[in-house]
């Protein structure tokens, strides 16, 4: 067993032993050491490790919010979890449970806000209600916003042919934003990473940029000193699709495929390993494309 | 006596029969190009990747399409010239691409001709010969219309008459001269954009207002910038899949009747879908907030049809038939007094 399911069952079992105020101790003995798994979760080149591994931390952080469910850092790294899952595990190989988990997070990391009303209102609130929740938004809140944000517009996108995504989009966008600017590098940049999808699969005559796109992917292969491979798959998947340039498709994702070694940076590794996987199966699907 | 000379064959004749077979499969595999502004993962390329799906079974591989969704190839008049030239072979339009085609269908755009759906669905089934003669005449076969939707105005403060309507500075497709003109006919004066520049131009005030179907607003996030959606349908933008003539006498008729009929069924698919997005969205904009203004009095709601009735006889004979306009205004008087 690992040693922090020792460590979980031993703080659960204080549980039973000792009644409701032993969960909050065991919730906070637990809870440290989550943030030291995470990490070496996302340094994991296994997909099939990572994948497991992320499986049983997802129990074991429901079992500790069943214990605390106001914990709100435990919410929030609920919500990481399944939006990260969701994107490496679940998109790739069945929609309908990937909109359920994105559901999932978005849900958790409603939870982790200050204001537990917010995410509802940001989301389904009159246009007079979104403007002013978008007035009072708080830094303190900008991790649970971030995926918040990051899980509805993964669960939205696939979910476009209908027209309550169409009306939601530019409010996640919106809320994405604030937190690019409020900061830029969190999760390797992974908000720019959105923007830049959001406006390379907008068609042109809606608006869709793709120079902006590519602006977008640029500032984050510049946060990540060119080491994270997950830019380029981007890149080949969302512009070079949209620009019809089946060249540097290819060249971009036969360049991930082909590299031998992965970049020095450890904690980049599970995504450029999905990065890579990701790529095999893209150029498989080129005629989809082009 | 030497056999084998008789049941060898020889390789030469090897060779050419595989060359007659690789020529046959060559030639059953038609690609028909076809381009839209749909985006990917939209209802409307959901229904057409079903199509085609269907149509390879039905054919056993023979024809298939291949999709250039989300405006790649350009505006509607960029993927005609490159159907034309044989670029392309089919694509998805609405009325600035149809008239360019076959002016006649301008008419079916005209601004307050319909007061419902139901009332587009007698017109093109009533009238759907004329217009198939009038697309061939153009180059084109019309495989199926696929309605955007009736069209309402997006504006900054309520469209209750006439002058309301003066009042505002209202966008104008740059590519459209029938609602150019019809906007200068009743006293606005329009403002040209092109439509990714619409969104922009209502955020720093260049414009107030604009018109689309609910849906299309929504897509474009016109709603994002507007407080007002009019209930009263100032058009019906219609749509249609259309394909070059070229292209459809390249297929055996036994093709052309499959690939018709799939059409047909899928046009009325997209149509169907298309109103229930109009429908939804309508529902949703209330829902944000958004005041859906009322219709207009009948006294002003007369003031309106009249004055685009005026515009409607004016256009007839410079951009679509006069008879054919006369035609069909005869059908729907009739429909509307049964």
């Amino acid at each position: 067993m690992k040693p922090l399911m020792l460590l979980a069952a031993a703080g659960m079992l204080a549980v039973v032993l000792s009644g409701c105020s032993s969960s909050r101790l065991a919730v906070r003995l637990v809870s440290p050491a989550i943030d030291p798994m995470m990490e070496s979760i996302f340094a994991e080149d296994d997909l099939q490790i990572a994948e497991g591994a992320m499986e049983a931390d997802i129990k074991l952080l429901g079992g500790l919010l069943r214990m605390s469910p106001a914990h709100r850092e435990n919410q929030l790294r609920m919500a990481q979890l399944l939006a990260g899952y969701c994107l490496l595990f679940a998109e790739p190989d069945d929609k309908s449970r990937a909109i359920r988990l994105y559901q999932r997070s978005a849900e958790a990391a409603g939870m982790s806000m200050h204001d537990s009303e917010l995410a509802q209102l940001l989301l389904n609130g009159t246009r007079a209600e979104f403007r002013q929740a978008m007035e009072t938004l708080q830094t303190v809140d900008r991790e649970a916003l971030f995926w918040w944000s990051f899980a509805t517009g993964g669960r939205l996108s696939l979910q476009l042919d209908d027209p309550a995504t169409i009306i939601q989009l530019p409010r996640v966008e919106a809320i994405m934003h604030w937190c690019v600017a409020e900061d830029p590098d969190y999760f390797f940049g992974s908000g720019l990473l959105f923007l830049g999808a959001v406006m390379a699969t907008r068609p042109l005559m809606l608006g869709g940029d793709l120079e902006l796109a590519n602006e977008y992917f640029d500032r984050v292969a510049s946060i990540n000193q060119g080491q994270l491979w997950l830019v380029d798959l981007y890149r080949a998947r969302y512009v070079c699709t949209a620009s019809w340039n089946e060249e540097q498709f290819v060249e971009l994702l036969e360049n991930v495929i082909q590299q031998e070694q992965f970049p020095p940076r450890e904690d980049l590794r599970l995504l450029n390993s999905f990065a890579r996987s990701q790529a095999v199966d893209l150029l498989e699907r080129r005629h989809e494309y082009f | 006596m030497n056999t084998s000379r008789i049941v060898r064959p020889q390789p030469w004749i090897l060779l050419l029969l595989l060359l007659c077979c690789f020529n046959q499969v060559m030639a059953k595999t038609v690609v028909i190009k076809f381009a839209t502004v749909a985006p990917r993962n939209s209802a409307w390329m959901n229904s057409m990747l079903e199509m085609d799906q269907e149509l390879q079974e039905l054919t056993s591989g023979a024809v298939r399409f291949k999709f250039y969704p989300g405006g790649v190839q350009g505006d509607e008049n960029d993927v005609l010239r490159k159907i034309r030239i044989g670029q392309l072979h089919a694509g998805g339009f609405t009325g600035v691409g149809m008239g360019a085609v076959n002016p006649d269908s301008r008419i079916l755009d005209l601004p307050f001709l319909f007061e419902n759906s139901e009332e587009v669905d007698l017109i093109t089934g009533a009238y759907h010969d004329q217009f198939v003669n009038g697309f061939r005449e153009g180059g084109f076969v019309l495989l199926g219309w696929t309605e955007v939707g009736l069209v309402r105005f997006f504006t900054s403060s309520p469209i209750q008459s006439l002058e309301d309507i003066q009042k505002v500075k209202l966008w104008v497709w740059q590519d459209d001269p029938l609602a150019r003109t019809f906007f200068q006919a009743i006293g606005v004066a329009p403002v040209p954009l092109a439509l990714p520049d619409v969104l922009s131009s209502l955020e720093t005030g260049l414009i107030n207002a604009a018109y689309a179907s609910p849906y299309a607003g929504a897509v474009l996030q016109w709603h994002t910038r507007i407080d007002n959606v009019s209930q009263m349908p100032v058009a019906n933008a219609t749509g249609s899949m259309l394909i070059s003539e070229s292209a459809f006498e390249r297929l055996t008729d036994e093709q052309q009747k499959i690939l018709r009929e799939l059409c047909i069924k899928y046009s009325r698919q997209i149509t169907l879908n298309s109103r229930q997005e109009n429908r939804r969205t309508m529902e949703l904009f209330a829902e944000q907030g958004i005041t859906l203004d009322p219709f207009p009095s009948s006294f002003e709601m007369g003031r309106l049809q009249t004055a685009a009735a005026d515009v409607q006889q004016e256009l007839a004979g410079d951009l679509f038939d006069a008879e054919l306009l006369q035609q069909i205004l005869k059908t729907l008087k009739e429909h509307r007094h049964q």
